[in-house]
């Protein structure tokens, strides 16, 4: 997770929360009815709780520690055991003040302007009745934070320094982004309709000018013949009027085709650079990635009883949102493999004379139009012999091809599927699904996997990956024995077509779709490809809708067999003539796939209005509830980032206001919310029928025994303590509750 | 006659020294392609067929990551095509801004060819495939076609 967002986030939430706290102060000075000044003290500590929660989510641990202090006085105040006085509210006031600089100094990377340790002293101690306090669990300055930067996790959460001068920033929604990129590609697909208009032009001008050569040989020709004084001048009058329009038709095509060319080619500038631009704002630090590996390497090589340092290089090389999440589990299964197989036991190392403690480096470089990572690790290496041997036992290769096998080819079996070199299967890695599945995921990016390795010095792993990606929503689809794409942005959505729902109509055969006639063509028929229709056989058969308002048509396929992002690749320029092909899509298994063109399709069909809704591939919704702007963002973006459907609600009332309108896989909830809190929330979900079954998730700083037992009381599946809070298992029990 | 002014367009190089050329084995006949065009020796693997493109090109293969046209130089030098076999290669050539792959039956070796050593196609060569040599050499008392890169992506071009 790139969190410098989060932390703006976190410093305009508190900036507000620090105003309520102001208000609400002021309010308990002056109001007399009880209800009013109960109103305002849950306002404040709610408040201070949500800055507490988003603190220690962010590892803001002097913020929270002080968040936390001014919440125990709060809650006294909450629950009567205290009066607020004005030496009190003072030292709230000024204690709210400091967590206010603090948390701006936090966040612009500079050392903590105040003592927070004196600050903290100098409140009012709290009243001897600490069953009260409404968080049990004290924050201990010795454990840190949970979901800690990608910085070494022993160090105090120190922002980079860069954080305080980055330029402004506004907050975007990634399918904002998505959306602008697609609109983007479609002035891409216009742009080169302008360019066949230029060319329609420049055409219209030969015309015309060979239209004036053949007057002047008519005028020439008219000459030599003989003809009477009036009908000599009847033909010069003419011959001047069919000058004068060939002139002026001359000059206008040669200045409208000049004039739209170079309209054409500053628009092309144009376009190229909105594409870039996009495709520049949908780039996000490694650093994203980075966040979730030095856990990783702490559990595993506490689980697996080694030693190791994890170094982290290049946090801030900038990679495309979807090379992102698509590098995210290739990157986390190489550490987990260089940390289980690589990194030796401590006694082995020290026999091999090596320090006991291994190292796993991992960094990032840019280097032209690509970013190089890579992943090494200074254990045992990789033994080719071995690798050879494991191969002719898996019967992968037989002993005679082992032989001639190359030592850097013998290192390429690792991406073989099936080939795992722990002699034990372990529950960390070795299950043998690993590398071959990190080369599919690169190789669908258009990215490649290198391995090198000395034996005894340990292994590096390069992945290369494109900057950027030029990615097209695509369907795949099975016509005959191939397969095809065809670009999402050009078709309006699958249907099945019956045969008996089948209508000759002009000789070709249609169907009704909503009121409107569409024509049914085989796509075999449209490719040339041999091959009988899919509906000789079957009595129904997918077909892709695409088509003009005039010409609507349905496409038969085989079969419909994915709807993805994919890398569009060039067929290069021997085949530029070929058309009705946009390029080419490489599947993970390396294997091509002609895509066909959305121009072409657009000539076959264009717009049939209004679009049929198109069968989306359906995502598991979930909710979450949180007050807090930071951590429901947070949540939010971890969710999202995994591939969840995620909506937000403000509190719990417009939770369940949000669950009783549309259907949702689960709900991630706060317990603290204004209106209606997370138990009560999740109690109410569980007398209404159609919400019985949800699956709940409580996330909240609230980590007491008896607040977690209540939780489940009232019904809710998994309780998420913010001090523990880590992304992974938040994910892990969400996965759990949707039946995986 | 036609043959003689077509071939030797390509060839008004310095005559001296020696070059590298592949030797490819195409049906039974030896060819030879100039060392400075070919990029990479591949095996065979089956490519993704496109619809609509001529016979001489089989489909496309990606290789490290681009996209290529197979060219079946069996079949653009009017040979039958094969299935293939055991010693069937993809080279992977260059000529100016075009890349594409050429099927071939096998590849012998690597050579120097000397300058001197290529004379003009003989008169008496099939027409169609005159004009997709440059020259003729001898390699081990066979005679060797030197191929005219140019020449066959112009004619490949021509069947699109």
């Amino acid at each position: 997770m790139d969190l410098t967002s989060f932390y703006n986030q976190f410093r305009e939430e508190t900036t507000e929360n620090m105003r309520v706290l102001g208000d609400g102060l002021l309010t308990l000075e002056g109001a007399e009815d009880e209800a009013v000044r109960r109103a305002a003290i849950d306002r404040i500590f709610r408040a201070m709780h949500t800055i507490k929660g988003s603190a220690r989510m962010l590892g803001f641990e002097a913020v929270g520690r002080l968040a936390h202090a001014l919440e125990s006085l709060l809650g006294e105040l909450r629950q009567g055991q205290r009066s607020l006085d004005r030496p009190l509210a003072d030292a709230l006031l000024a204690a709210g003040d400091a967590i206010l600089v603090l948390t701006v100094a936090t966040v612009e990377g500079r050392p903590a302007p105040v003592d927070v340790d004196a600050i903290i002293a100098g409140l009012p101690p709290p009243t001897a009745a600490p069953a009260t306090a409404p968080a049990a669990a004290a924050p201990t300055p010795a454990s840190p934070p949970t979901p800690a930067p990608a910085n070494d996790s022993s160090a105090p959460p120190s922002p980079t320094p860069a954080r305080g001068t980055a330029r402004q920033t506004v907050r975007v929604r990634v399918d904002r982004l998505d959306r602008m990129l697609n609109l983007a590609g479609e002035l891409v697909v216009g742009q080169q309709v302008l360019v066949t208009h230029a060319e329609q032009l420049t055409a219209l001008q030969q015309l015309v000018e060979r239209q004036g050569r053949a007057l002047v040989a008519l005028e020439s020709e008219l000459d030599r013949l003989r003809f009477s004084t009036a009908q000599r001048h009847s033909i010069d009058v003419r011959l001047q009027d069919l000058r004068v329009a060939a002139d002026a038709a001359r000059t206008l095509a040669q200045h409208q085709g000049e004039r739209f060319a170079r309209h054409a080619s500053q628009h092309e500038q144009l376009v190229q650079d909105l594409e870039q631009e996009v495709m520049a704002a949908r780039l996000l630090p490694i650093a994203t990635v980075y966040a979730g590996l030095p856990r990783t390497v702490r559990d595993l090589a506490q689980a697996t009883g080694k030693q190791a340092r994890l170094e982290l290089h290049g946090e801030s090389v900038e990679l495309d949102r979807k090379v992102l999440e698509l590098i995210n589990d290739p990157l986390l299964h190489l550490v987990r493999n260089a940390l289980d197989h690589g990194i030796e036991s401590p006694s082995e190392r020290q026999a091999a004379g090596k320090n006991p403690q291994g190292l796993v480096e991992v960094s990032a470089e840019t280097t032209g139009g690509e970013v190089r990572v890579t992943i090494s690790d200074d254990g045992r290496g990789l033994d080719p012999e071995r690798l050879r041997e494991r191969a002719i036992r898996l019967g992968m290769i037989v002993a005679s091809a082992a032989t001639t096998l190359s030592d850097v080819d013998a290192l390429d079996l690792i991406f073989q599927p099936g080939f795992s070199t722990a002699a034990l299967v372990t529950d960390i890695s070795g299950r043998g699904v690993g590398m071959d599945v990190v080369r599919t995921n690169l190789t669908e990016l258009g990215g490649q996997v290198r391995v090198e390795s000395q034996v005894g010095q340990g292994t590096r792993i390069v992945l290369t990956l494109p900057l950027t990606l030029v990615t097209t929503r695509v369907l795949l689809v099975q016509v005959g024995r191939s397969t095809f794409a065809i670009p999402a942005g050009g078709c309006y959505g699958t249907i099945w077509v019956q045969r008996s729902q089948l209508r000759p109509l002009e000789g070709q055969p249609t169907i009704e779709i909503e009121g409107r006639t569409v024509v049914v063509l085989p796509l075999a028929d449209l490719l040339g490809v041999e091959g009988t229709s899919p509906l000789a056989q079957r009595t129904r058969a997918p077909a892709v809708l695409a088509g003009s308002v005039q010409r609507p048509v349905a496409m038969l396929v085989d079969a419909l067999l994915d709807e993805r992002e994919a890398v569009v690749k060039p067929l290069g320029t021997l085949l530029e003539a070929q058309k009705r092909y946009g390029g080419a899509v490489q599947l993970g298994d390396g294997g091509l796939v002609l895509l066909l063109n959305p121009l072409l399709l657009a000539h076959v069909a264009r717009v049939s209005a209004p679009p049929p809704p198109t069968e989306a591939r359906r995502r598991s919704r979930l909710l979450v509830a949180d007050d807090s702007f930071t951590t429901r963002e947070l949540i939010r973006s971890i969710l999202q980032s995994a591939g969840y459907e995620v909506t937000a609600a403000v509190d719990g009332t417009d939770a369940l206001d949000r669950l009783r309108a549309q259907p949702y896989d689960l709900l991630v909830s706060d317990v603290e919310m204004p209106r209606l809190d997370g138990f009560q929330l999740t109690a109410r979900l569980r007398e209404e029928p159609a919400l019985r079954d949800l699956p709940v998730v409580l996330i909240t700083s609230l980590a007491s025994e008896e607040h977690r037992r209540r939780g489940l009381e009232a019904g809710a599946q998994a309780y998420i303590v913010k001090s523990q809070f880590n992304q992974e298992s938040l994910l892990d029990v969400i996965r759990q509750l949707l039946g995986g | 006659m036609a043959d003689t002014s077509q071939a030797p367009s390509a060839t008004s190089k310095p005559t001296s020294g020696e070059r590298d050329h592949l030797v490819i084995r195409v049906g039974a006949e030896l060819y030879a392609l100039a060392g400075t065009c070919v990029r990479e020796i591949a095996r065979w693997r089956v490519p993704t067929p496109v619809p609509g493109a001529p016979a001489v090109i089989p489909g496309i293969i990606s290789q490290r990551g681009v996209v290529l046209p197979v060219v079946d130089l069996r079949l653009a030098l009017s040979m039958p095509a094969t299935p293939p076999e055991r010693s069937t290669r993809l080279v992977v050539v260059q000529h100016e801004a075009t890349d594409l792959v050429l099927l071939v039956d096998g590849v012998l070796d690597f050579i120097p060819v000397a300058v001197a050593a290529m004379a003009q196609p003989p008169a008496a060569l099939d027409a169609a495939r005159a004009r997709l040599l440059t020259a003729v050499a001898r390699h081990d008392d066979q005679p060797l076609g030197v191929l005219n890169l140019a020449v066959i992506i112009a004619a490949v071009r021509e069947g699109l």
